[in-house]
């Protein structure tokens, strides 16, 4: 998975913004959306990203975790931010 | 109209200066030709555009072609101004020369106390020749003096009563000494103080673009506003154009986007280009508090200045 060439993107803080240089869509993530946008950024694979995510809130159920992430995922790559 | 930078060369070495990443000798040292300027001018008349040049460097006064390329705008009735430091005698030997001209001035200059004997001289002479042709301008510097001796010098000299002053901002690729976010409430107090100041004595005060609003608490701003002296947290360039004819949005982001002017068809359409590109990087803000502030606008505030807030930036392309 990697960012469209288009999509600039910068954290501010714990959060990340990315706007759409095409277009100028403009998007806030919070913060868990964050911490995996800047996982997908380092190419991290899904597996590595639900286990981080895990750590990182102290969340137990892995297939939760899982689906939660492959949606974002999901809908990442709908609004061509992803690849 | 754009400013033009008549040479990357500057008599000064400073280590905040903006222009650092195209600046002579951190790059090869430019010097604009006539024909280069020829070509400026007569491309900038083919659009609309205001009725100003702005001749800046590096040091403008050590291109050797100056008198003539103002002698060159003055044909075509335009406004000039100058930015220099005047503390050259190339800057002193031009004042005198065309200080009867329509020609302004705007004199950046660093703490007095700074000036060695030759540029204070060089400096001084200038400025009483110039008179109310001359303004200065300056950055406010956290751990210096107060700054009066800018009403002072601006009362003692006759000088244009407006005084233009700056927070030291990063260049896009760092290469200069900028002002650390936690210094930016100790600059906007210190600004705060000058402007009450310069009320008292009938001078305003200016602001270079990039100073971000919420630096300023409520009571400061209340302040300034009563000063009559209102912030430009926007950020809209009327470009500058390099020695070699290259078109950059402004000096701290000289290193993204730089096309040649004869690619554009007048100065207009090169306006229109950069605007239309930097327009959604102006969304990004400086903080996570510029995502829901009323006043992220590009024409109100971009959160600070374009340049420093881009730097940590991916993708960044025009």
């Amino acid at each position: 998975m990697n960012v469209f060439e288009n999509i600039s993107w910068k954290q501010l803080g714990d959060r990340v913004v990315a706007v759409d240089t095409n277009n100028g869509d403009y998007y806030t993530l919070n913060e868990v959306a964050s911490t995996i946008w800047i996982a997908v950024c380092e190419n991290k694979s899904v597996d590595e990203i639900v286990v981080q995510i895990m750590e990182e809130y102290d969340v137990s159920d892995a297939e939760a975790v899982r689906r939660d992430i492959e949606t974002q995922l999901s809908q990442w790559k709908e609004m061509k931010l992803i690849f | 109209m754009p400013n033009l930078m008549l040479t990357n060369y500057c008599n000064y070495k400073c280590s905040y200066c903006f222009g650092k990443d195209i600046m002579y000798p951190q790059n090869p040292r430019l010097t604009m030709t006539r024909e280069c300027f020829n070509g400026i001018v007569e491309w900038v008349k083919k659009g609309p555009s205001d009725n100003t040049f702005h001749l800046m460097g590096g040091e403008p006064t050590l291109n050797p072609e100056i008198e003539w390329m103002i002698a060159r705008l003055l044909e075509e009735n335009v406004h000039i101004t100058i930015f220099s430091n005047l503390a050259t005698k190339n800057a002193y030997d031009l004042a005198n020369k065309i200080a009867d001209l329509p020609v302004d001035w705007v004199v950046n200059v660093n703490n007095p106390t700074n000036w060695n004997d030759l540029q204070r001289k060089n400096i001084t002479y200038a400025l009483e020749t110039l008179k109310s042709r001359a303004s200065l301008t300056f950055n406010i510097i956290p751990d210096e003096d107060d700054n009066m001796w800018a009403l002072e010098y601006t009362k003692r000299f006759h000088l244009n009563n407006t005084i233009k002053v700056g927070f030291l901002l990063p260049t896009y690729k760092q290469t200069n000494v900028a002002l650390e976010d936690d210094k930016y409430s100790i600059v906007a107090a210190k600004v705060t103080n000058l402007a009450q100041e310069a009320a008292k004595v009938g001078v305003h005060l200016d602001y270079e673009c990039g100073v971000p609003t919420c630096v300023f608490t409520d009571e400061q701003l209340g302040i300034l506003w009563r000063c009559g002296s209102t912030l430009q947290s926007g950020c809209q360039s009327r470009l500058d154009i390099t020695p070699d004819g290259n078109v950059i949005y402004c000096l701290p982001m000289a290193t993204l986007g730089t096309k040649h002017y004869s690619q554009f068809d007048c100065y207009n359409d090169a306006r229109i280009w950069f605007e239309q590109r930097f327009a959604p990087y102006r969304m990004m803000g400086h903080n996570i508090e510029c995502t829901n502030c009323n006043l992220h606008d590009p024409m109100q505030c971009n959160g600070g200045c374009l340049a420093k807030n881009l730097i940590n930036c991916k993708n960044v392309k025009l």
